[in-house]
């Protein structure tokens, strides 16, 4: 939330307290009819003017008096005119000066908290390009520097150079893929496909696609019940465990080794990853679900991931009215931790379950 | 087309060293290939303190040095391995605001480019510090010393690669006082920013015309910016009395 600037001078403003803009426009005639009558009056009788100077006398007094009564009630509206303006070319910093409680006013608070909430999305884009950018830097340099390796004579083009550059192309592919995943999620036209399903065959299943990455990392998979059942988009959690188990295979150290959980916890599932990598400190906890957000902002370069499997983890996790957040583990590595609402005590036959 | 001024072969009969520091193993690989390919030995440093370390051991003749680096990053790198002795910087990075490049030149760095480059470019960007760094240490071992130069309110002296301000020792990077060694020489006449790089940096590509300008930048930071005047349209100039 962008800061607002101190308010400028307000110049007195009478009619700031009253809260309805009809009861400020009877105030203003009635007082107004008000003084006319009185100060005709006063003329005519008191100090015996004739009637036609003491008519325009009575008509000044009402109109000093009505200019004074209605200052401040139409400035925000000239203001909020000018902001509209600025805001077209991209100045989302102009405020709206809103001291009355009436309509005016309260439409002017509103005007004021969108234009902050402008500032804050037009701010979020732009740090997108700019990381959306960066991601694309690293690879591309890699290609652009092996083929011209390649066609000047520099290199042979052996399989293993052919490789690391498919390597490359397919970071690419799934940085575009996760960007897609991402604004459709965000923009809601990924409606979920909701269904109870069985969790230990999508566990397996998510673990398996896991292992053909050939990382050297043993997983393992500890379900309390072989029942268990959730209540959920099944293919969406699929690619939450997905991306949590891709993370805690990155994370680990060679050789290690990662756990996943699932169990039934009142009437919620939870599912939990583990990992014995360096782990996310308490600083981290809520930032690594940021988009393009790194514990260690240069460690990443190298090891594929490109900051966006968390933000869309939790995105899903969101959409099914679920929780997930870190945990530490001792003396290291990292327990990631998904509540899905909706278990099912009741065992199912398996050809009931839909996966 | 990209036009180079100079020969591309490196000009000295020995061998010379060249340190990579660079995080991503196959652009790493990559240079180092390509380098090796032009004559050179390569040495890869995969993060900050190996760097700093391989730095030490191997006294590279230039080191090419990638801004985002794990354990410490690029510019304190830098920083480190000038601090032991002088040896010239490419910077590769990935973000191209000018401040990360100010700072960058802040430290020593002699030149930079952006990530995704050609590594055809960073090889002839090589090329031209590394005669860059010959061609002044024969000016250092020239003898006949060349006549330390007096102009507006800054003397320097190209023997010892020294620059005094109103008696003040100003420290500026080899590449910073070429620059300025070379618009002294003839106050008043004005260089484009292709000339500069063609006789200061010694290679002409359209992408170092940037270079130019934030070293132009840095020294007006340091001397004041008085002293080098824009010629809008044309390019700089140091002025006689400034």
């Amino acid at each position: 939330m962008k800061r607002l600037p101190p308010r400028p001078h307000v110049p007195d403003r009478p009619l700031d307290a009253v809260t309805s803009i009809k009861v400020k426009l009877a105030t203003l005639i009635v007082g107004a009819v008000g003084i006319t009558v009185f100060v005709f009056w006063f003329c005519i009788r008191i100090l015996h003017i004739w009637p036609s100077a003491a008519g325009i006398i009575a008509g000044a007094v009402a109109l000093l008096m009505v200019s004074r009564l209605a200052r401040g009630m139409t400035s925000p509206l000239r203001e909020m005119a000018a902001a509209t303006q600025a805001m077209t070319k991209g100045d989302y910093s102009q405020t709206i000066t809103a001291t009355s409680h009436d309509e005016v006013g309260r439409l002017a608070a509103a005007f004021n908290q969108m234009a902050a909430e402008l500032a804050e999305t037009d701010r979020v884009r732009r740090d997108l390009v700019a990381n959306v950018s960066h991601e694309l830097r690293t690879p591309l340099t890699s290609l652009q520097a092996t083929l011209e390796n390649l066609i000047d004579g520099v290199a042979p083009a052996d399989p293993r150079t052919l490789q690391t550059m498919l390597h490359q192309v397919e970071r690419l592919g799934r940085l575009v893929t996760q960007l897609l995943d991402l604004s459709r999620l965000e923009a809601g036209t990924m409606p979920l496909d909701r269904h109870p399903f069985a969790i230990e065959p999508l566990l397996a299943h998510a673990v398996r696609e896991q292992q053909l990455t050939d990382s050297g990392i043993a997983i393992e998979v500890d379900v309390e019940d072989h029942d268990l059942v959730a209540d959920g988009d099944p293919e969406r959690v699929h690619q939450v465990v997905a991306n949590l188990l891709e993370n805690a295979v990155r994370h680990s150290p060679h050789g290690g080794s990662v756990q996943v959980r699932a169990r039934r916890t009142a009437d919620s599932v939870t599912i939990e990853v583990l990992d014995e990598g360096p782990g996310i400190t308490p600083g981290d906890a809520d930032r690594v679900f940021e988009r393009f957000y790194r514990a260690d902002s240069a460690r990443a370069a190298s090891d594929g991931g490109a900051g966006l499997g968390l933000a869309i983890a939790r995105w899903i996790v969101d959409l099914h009215g679920g929780d997930i957040h870190p945990e530490p583990r001792d003396p290291h590595g990292c327990r990631m931790v998904v509540t899905l609402p909706g278990a099912h005590s009741l065992p199912r036959r398996p050809q009931e379950i839909t996966q | 087309m990209v036009s180079y001024s100079a020969s591309l072969a490196p000009s000295a009969s020995t061998a010379r060293t060249i340190l990579v520091i660079e995080d991503e193993p196959s652009i790493a690989d990559a240079i180092a290939a390509r380098l090796r390919s032009e004559g050179y030995i390569v040495e890869i440093a995969s993060d900050g303190p190996t760097g700093v370390l391989r730095c030490a051991e191997t006294q590279p003749d230039a080191v090419v040095l990638d801004l985002m680096l794990p354990g410490i990053d690029g510019l304190e790198v830098c920083e480190r391995i000038q601090a032991d002795r002088p040896v010239p910087v490419l910077m590769l990075t990935a973000r191209d605001s000018e401040q990360d490049l100010l700072v960058g030149l802040g430290v020593g760095a002699d030149d930079y480019m952006t990530k995704p480059f050609s590594s055809r470019e960073l090889v002839a960007r090589v090329h031209a510090l590394l005669r860059r760094v010959e061609r002044s240490r024969l000016d250092g071992t020239a003898t006949k010393p060349r006549e330390p130069i007096s102009v507006a309110d800054i003397d320097i002296d190209p023997t010892t690669r020294r620059v005094h301000q109103r008696g003040e020792d100003v420290h500026l990077t080899p590449t910073e006082f070429d620059l300025v060694l070379f618009l002294a020489e003839t106050p008043g006449a004005v260089y484009t920013r292709e000339d500069l790089l063609e006789q200061v940096w010694g290679y002409a590509v359209a992408s170092g015309l940037r270079t130019v300008d934030s070293h132009i930048r840095a020294l007006r930071r340091k001397l004041g910016n008085d002293l080098i005047r824009t010629v809008h349209g044309v390019g700089y100039a140091i002025e006689e009395a400034a």
